[in-house]
């Protein structure tokens, strides 16, 4: 058999007619998306700035990986300027509020956000004058601000700076329309006296991978735990319950706090399970042990 | 002439005179021996002296494989590649993995059988076979049996064949030759064809476009929390079954501590856990600033804040465990030394952002 048996010599020159056709249409596309397409979008792209700041080891953008940054202070705020509301500050307050606030107390302050749902007890509704844990005075809402509700979803906004959580306070403050009790006048004093006497300190910065190393260097690894006796079948992995030991510190207070504490953890501690079984005498046995090598 | 003989066909009336024929025409040796018949005839394979077919073996075989394949796949993705506590079971715990290993053992046996029987053995489609253009053919697709001496190395003695088929009481004999040479494909039809695909094509994804375009069926959800799968599954997370602990998941009773050391391996697998898991919503950073602000609609903790620079290891772990507040418990979704390994990630942001002056290089 033979390909003439198949197609003439005339069929053959279509044949091949049609292939190159396709080959040459491929060709075409691809010198467009492979090379005509990528060069126009690299002439649009604007030249690199003579400015670039190192961004990781890698030359991506990891925002754990920034220059270490010194700390420093920020001086006193002025009471004068925070203490009663301004424009200013009531924008100031309705930015900070709209980025920190609204996902529980809602965007009018009716304790209606997306996530009031999951907070128990619920977050507080600014409209109504039932409530407020620390009083709708200025110092009372600066306090609730800086420390938060303990015992509630309210956290402690302590890192936003002083001045733009007064702005914060002034913004509260605005939405709480019913008629408010007339501020403490002592309250107000030491609170302004608060703002005169404290400057805030903004910490160092170190790249997170410097942190994780600073950690790798600093640590010294405990001597693996050997015990005799009874105690010593109840290890199941002596670098582990070694480095369990000096990590918790609720077994230092004696033998049934240390039998509590084993069986809290027990396997993830190093210890197996069979240590729950052992008895008083033999638990302070093992803390005498324990505590003359550690 | 002969070398365009396909072969000799003789018809006869029924499975028993096809069986009766058989031993005297195979006596003669003229040719190669096949019979066509409606329907499987028992024994007829056997007097034709055919090997047994291999089918069953190579579906054993295959359908091993695909058992090996399915738990080998299923293993090496849940346990070694990317490990997912389902349900507080064990990532590698094979009883999950059978369902699929019984569907891919079904799957590679039944394609073995049906493509290798056809493809393999029969080779077919054979529509060319010079059988199919005979008369005989078409008795045969009604309640005829035939059988066919046919010529093998391109000669055969068709007077021969013929005067044994009617000994053997066939009821007509046709000689069957090869067709003539297949007409060529035309390029306008390869033209016609490809133009109707492309515009099948064409009308098909306007179609599929026009109808997604004018019926939408999901409507999109506008929040995270807003989502009818939180309720159906309690806050989208699957619990382990009631009063049950999984293995190695002990529940705590006290005041925890960390049994982990601060190397390099443990931090590393802090920072895989917290980015592929935390990330997203306490930031990169942990503080607070998520990467999802204007979807998620929840304040995340900022981890900066001296509430968590002041709490134990233990505190940490445990919000892991249980969740706070919108945070969901996303223990379960984890191993102890992941939890524990996140734990001591977190402190090294929190160093990272609140560095000792000796810290600074």
């Amino acid at each position: 058999m033979k390909i003439e048996d198949y197609a003439s010599p005339e069929e053959l020159k279509r044949l091949a007619a049609v292939f190159m056709t396709v080959v040459a249409g491929i060709s075409v596309v691809a010198l467009f998306e492979f090379i005509v397409v990528p060069s126009l979008r690299m002439a649009n792209r604007p030249e690199a700035g003579p400015e670039v700041l190192p961004q990781g080891a890698t030359g991506w953008l990891d925002p754990t990986e920034y220059p270490p940054m010194k700390g420093y202070r920020i001086p006193p705020v002025d009471p004068k300027t925070v203490m009663t509301s301004s424009p200013a500050l009531l924008k100031r307050g309705q930015e900070l509020f709209a980025k920190n606030c609204v996902q529980c107390h809602g965007p009018s302050g009716l304790g209606d956000g997306p996530a009031a749902s999951t907070a128990d007890p619920r977050p507080r509704n600014f409209s109504q004058p039932q409530g407020w844990k620390n009083g709708t005075g200025l110092a009372g809402i600066f306090k609730t601000i800086s420390t938060g509700i303990p015992g509630s979803a309210m956290a402690a906004f302590d890192y936003i700076p002083t001045k733009d959580r007064m702005a914060l306070v002034h913004y509260v403050q605005s939405l709480a329309t019913f008629k408010r009790p007339p501020e403490d006048p002592a309250a107000l004093a030491a609170l302004a006296k608060s703002f005169a006497t404290a400057g805030e300190w903004v910490p160092n910065k170190i790249p997170v991978s410097l942190a994780m190393t600073k950690f790798e260097e600093e640590y010294v690894m405990p001597e693996p735990l050997v015990l005799s006796g009874v105690a010593g079948r109840i290890i199941e992995d002596p670098v582990r319950a070694a480095v369990w030991l000096r990590n918790s510190t609720a077994w230092r207070q004696g033998p049934s706090a240390l039998a509590q504490a084993v069986a809290a953890q027990v396997p993830g501690n190093g210890f197996k399970i069979s240590a729950t079984r052992l008895s008083a005498n033999e638990w302070a046995a093992l803390f005498a042990q324990l505590r003359k090598s550690s | 002439m002969t070398e365009n003989i396909f072969g000799v066909v003789g018809l006869f009336e029924d499975p028993a005179a096809l069986l009766k024929a058989v031993p005297l025409v195979q006596s003669k040796r003229l040719g190669k021996l096949e019979a066509y018949t409606p329907y499987p005839v028992h024994g007829l394979p056997g007097v034709l002296g055919l090997s047994r077919s291999p089918l069953g073996g190579m579906v054993l075989v295959m359908g091993a494989l695909g058992t090996l394949t399915a738990f080998l796949f299923q293993w090496w993705m849940n346990s070694v590649d990317y490990p997912l506590v389902v349900g507080g079971k064990d990532p590698s715990s094979w009883q999950a993995f059978v369902p699929i290993m019984f569907e891919v053992t079904v799957l590679f046996a039944a394609f073995t059988a049906g493509l290798g029987m056809l493809l393999l053995l029969n080779r077919l489609p054979d529509l060319w076979h010079p059988f199919l253009l005979s008369k005989s053919c078409a008795e045969v697709t009604r309640d005829k049996f035939a059988l066919s001496i046919e010529a093998e190395s391109g000669s055969l003695d068709v007077a021969a064949a013929q005067a044994i088929l009617r000994q053997a009481g066939a009821l007509s004999v046709e000689v069957v030759a090869f067709p003539a040479p297949a007409s060529k494909v035309s390029l306008n039809a390869l033209l016609a064809l490809s133009a109707a695909g492309a515009l099948t094509c064409a009308l098909a994804g306007a179609g599929m476009y026009g109808a997604v375009k004018l019926f939408p069926v999901l409507p999109p959800m506008s929040h995270m929390l807003v989502q009818p799968r939180l309720d159906a599954q309690q806050r989208g997370m699957r619990p382990p079954v009631a009063g049950t602990v999984a293995r190695g998941r002990m529940p705590y009773l006290g005041a925890l501590g960390n049994p982990l050391p601060r190397t390099k391996a443990v931090l590393e697998l802090g920072r895989k856990v917290f980015s592929n898991n935390c990330l997203i919503c306490h930031g990169p950073l942990a503080n607070g600033t998520p990467i999802l602000t204007a979807a998620y609609g929840a304040k995340p903790a900022n981890l900066q804040a001296k509430k968590f620079l002041s709490y134990t290891d233990g505190e940490i772990y445990h919000a892991i465990m249980h969740g706070k507040n919108a945070m969901p418990a996303l223990g379960l979704g984890f191993t102890e030394d992941e939890r524990w390994a996140v734990v001591h990630y977190v402190r090294a942001l929190q160093r990272a952002q609140h560095a000792q002056d000796t810290d600074l290089p």
